[in-house]
């Protein structure tokens, strides 16, 4: 068994040619924290324009297929791309695509051949953005009890209903969404997934305010989501996609890579956020990392969270090594989201009230423990709330005297092995 | 041993949660919010009508004078609507302050003031860069210029200074470095005040530059620190804290009972129920915490230490409770438009109103003499 990260000469020479291309391409203030919907929006078109040199690289979605616009890297240079956009403060994509990233990984599995050249090169190459709409009114933890319905009408379906808590700030191209497609059908068995495009006559959207949100959708004090209706929307029939009524089956996958099953293996970046603060930021005439109860706490801190990012290091790993999984994605979905919400109190007993403010003069790294602060309530929320990730965890492990529910397909199966990684240590 | 209110509290209760169902409904509270209004004078009318501004004060200088408990009562019900108000800071924090203070002029004005509702006197104590050590150790120095006390530096975290008439800082005096207590007009030239945006309710940094401070101003501590003097701001505090999270209980009870997911309310899955008994169990231990201290005052048991510890665990509580609300109620409740957040913003800024919870337990320590 091997923990360190170990890097051959041609992943030196790929992270060099990377970091030189982050440098030359990242535009300042890309990750400052908006104070404006103008701030937010200028940041946001900085990180699609970047999305887009990524995607022409085949760098936004580096897993991706290449016939498809993907980067169709292997496991090592995936490695070093995640680490050193992760080193800037970014993610990938650069910018909120829950419908990209779950709806691509959905098409790879279950989509049609057409499906896969029509709809992945644009999410690949950074030209759409897609937001996934999951959530209704009457329908949060329980999916499959969604109310909006796609009825078909000869090559089109005709789409009714609304969608709730959806993306963030700007708009997106388009949706990705599970509807109804036979109301008189079973649970489970009346239900497809569509790619649908947001601009289609009949869609409108209603601005929410959350407490908080994702990536661009947050400014101070609040995040931005929607409430999206549609009314007689008519959808080409060619965007559905795994088939009709085939839809829960399809939701394995998105389900999956929801709730974590893909891994990653970034560090928490408030972590290194709340470690670089108290190094710097003096309390009663001295740094904060030299008072005991701080460091104590920090340690703490330090402890819980290393036990996340070692389990999500460990679902990375199994994807891509096409170790068969089981209740892992949800293990770490549910202990980040568990571990965030704790982390709230214990960054407040550390910085105190600093903690709660996004003052540009008093609070504490930023802003960044200001929304923090929000985010790990919010965060219980997205993709399961923790008692569904209970639920999942049980059902994987067979509790109750039942089998074992098999975990979603992703689509990134064994990646590793298909490109065997060149894991050789760094030469002299 | 009898637990139960005296038809008298029951009645003062019953005042408290009248105004409060009659003049604070949720919806206007979520606009005040949205719109970033702090307080509301017509409300704070109210309180001075009631009596309420002078419910700690000594009849003396003309409050009410109630006892803890029926104190704790009203703040109950006023946490339990959310309502937002300097009632806390001027009403209980300072005049427990001046009521520690050595007896003087100065001193007797103010509580006079409080009660009849004409001064709002907003508690400045907080140093920035500076971790809490209690109130003495809060002291801004004051200097000496021409024979007068100048005070210069700033004061953060100050709850509802946009409400002040005055304010009470945490000074020390020039040479002799006195902890003491100055009262100084919000409207001295000097005086500017900033709102703090963020996930915290009407806090605001207050900067005070060359402002003049009067010697017959300054208050000192009495016979008790300037913290233990708050023994009884501190279970107010609590009370105030205990009602935010019997609203929590009612309306994750209630979300529990009219949610459908899977075909059935939510409060029918255990997992939901956990949420809920998390929420109930903090509520509870905060409650009785609170009310032994305050008849523990009242009887002269170990008051001081018993408020330290009504304040760590209401506190702790409150924080608790609303997480388990969030998780009862999920995306919803982290729509504003809900109500929810209300409680959730003030369980965190109320966290460490008085000190941490972890100072306040070593406090109750020292004060049980362990």
């Amino acid at each position: 068994m091997e923990f360190e990260l170990k890097y051959n000469k041609a992943q030196e020479q790929f992270r060099d040619e990377v970091r030189t291309w982050l440098a030359a391409n990242v535009p300042d203030g890309i990750t400052a924290r908006p104070r404006s919907f103008e701030e937010s929006y200028a940041i946001y078109l900085k990180r699609r324009e970047l999305g887009r040199k990524l995607g022409a690289k085949g760098w936004l979605y580096p897993s991706g297929e290449k016939q498809y616009g993907g980067g169709g890297l292997d496991l090592d240079r995936i490695i070093v791309l995640e680490e050193e956009t992760a080193r800037l403060g970014l993610g990938l994509p650069p910018y909120y695509d829950s419908g990209g990233k779950m709806g691509s990984a959905s098409i790879r599995v279950w989509g049609t051949e057409d499906q896969k050249q029509r709809f992945l090169p644009p999410i690949y190459r950074g030209e759409v953005r897609s937001w996934q709409l999951l959530t209704e009114p009457s329908a949060g933890s329980d999916l499959a009890g969604v109310k909006s319905t796609a009825i078909r009408d000869g090559n089109v379906y005709v789409v009714n209903g609304q969608k709730i808590y959806i993306g963030s700030h700007h708009g997106a191209d388009r949706y990705w969404t599970i509807l109804v497609t036979d109301p008189k059908g079973k649970r489970h068995q009346n239900v497809s997934w569509f790619m649908i495009d947001a601009s289609l006559p009949g869609i409108t959207t209603q601005p929410l305010h959350m407490l908080s949100a994702q990536s661009e959708g947050e400014t101070d004090e609040f995040g931005h989501k929607n409430i999206i209706f549609f009314d007689n929307v008519r959808v080409p029939s060619d965007c559905l996609v795994g088939g009709e009524n085939n839809g829960w089956k399809v939701a394995s996958t998105h389900l999956e890579v929801e709730h974590s099953g893909q891994g990653n293996i970034r560090t928490n970046p408030v972590w290194l956020a709340l470690l670089a603060h108290c190094r710097n930021q003096q309390r009663d005439g001295r740094p904060l990392i030299e008072d005991p109860d701080v460091r104590a706490k920090l340690a703490e801190i330090f402890s819980r969270l290393e036990a996340v990012r070692l389990l999500s290091t460990r679902n990375f790993w199994m994807v891509y090594a096409g170790e068969k999984r089981s209740y892992e994605g949800s293990q770490v979905s549910y202990l980040r989201k568990t571990t965030n919400l704790w982390l709230t109190k214990a960054v407040l007993d550390l910085l105190g009230p600093a903690a709660l403010t996004s003052d540009p003069v008093l609070g504490a790294i930023g802003g960044v423990a200001e929304a923090q602060q929000r985010r790990g309530i919010v965060e219980q929320h997205p993709g399961g709330t923790t008692d569904i990730q209970r639920v999942v965890i049980a059902r994987r492990l067979g509790v109750g005297n039942r089998e074992p529910q098999q975990a979603g397909r992703l689509g990134e199966e064994g990646l590793a092995r298909k490109n065997p990684p060149a894991a050789q240590p760094v030469e002299a | 041993m009898d637990l139960s209110l005296t038809p008298s509290q029951v009645l003062i209760r019953d005042s408290a949660r009248a105004f409060v169902r009659r003049h604070v409904p949720r919806a206007e509270l979520v606009r005040q919010a949205k719109d970033g209004e702090t307080w509301d004078p017509v409300w704070f009318a109210h309180f001075r009508e009631a009596g309420w501004t002078g419910a700690l004060v000594p009849t003396a200088s003309g409050g009410l004078d109630l006892d803890p408990l029926s104190a704790v009562l009203i703040f109950e019900e006023l946490g339990r609507g959310a309502v937002p108000s300097p009632l806390i800071a001027s009403s209980v924090i300072a005049t427990g302050l001046l009521r520690g203070c050595e007896p003087s002029e100065q001193r007797d004005t103010a509580l006079t003031t409080i009660a009849d509702g004409t001064m709002i006197l907003i508690p400045a104590l907080r140093k920035p860069d500076t971790s809490w050590k209690g109130v003495a150790a809060t002291c801004t120095e004051l200097t000496e210029r021409n024979g007068t006390w100048v005070l210069t530096g700033s004061k953060v975290f100050v709850p509802f200074a946009d409400a002040a008439t005055h304010f009470l800082v945490s000074v020390s005096t020039p040479g002799e470095a006195v902890p003491a207590l100055a009262i100084v007009p919000a409207d001295t030239a000097g005086i500017a005040t900033r709102p703090l945006a963020g996930f915290l309710q009407a806090n605001h940094e207050v900067v005070f530059d060359a402002v003049p401070v009067r010697g017959t101003g300054v208050c000192y501590a009495g016979d008790l620190s300037f913290d233990d003097s708050l023994a009884v701001a501190r279970v107010v505090v609590a009370a105030y804290q205990v009602g935010g999270m019997l609203e929590m209980l009612d309306m994750s009870v209630n979300h529990s009972n009219t949610r459908v997911q899977f075909g059935t309310p939510i409060g029918r899955f255990q997992r939901v129920q956990d949420h809920i008994i998390r929420l109930l169990n903090a509520m509870d231990a905060a409650k009785w915490t609170t009310y032994e201290a305050a008849w523990a005052i009242e009887a002269g048991r170990d008051g001081i230490a018993r408020s330290y510890l009504a304040a760590s665990t209401a506190s702790d509580s409150y924080f608790e409770a609303a997480n388990a609300a969030h998780e009862v109620h999920a995306a919803i409740g982290s729509d504003p438009r809900y109500g929810l957040t209300l409680y959730t913003r003030i369980s965190r800024t109320m966290y460490e109103l008085l000190g941490p919870p972890g100072w306040l337990r070593r406090r109750m320590a020292d004060a049980l003499a362990w």
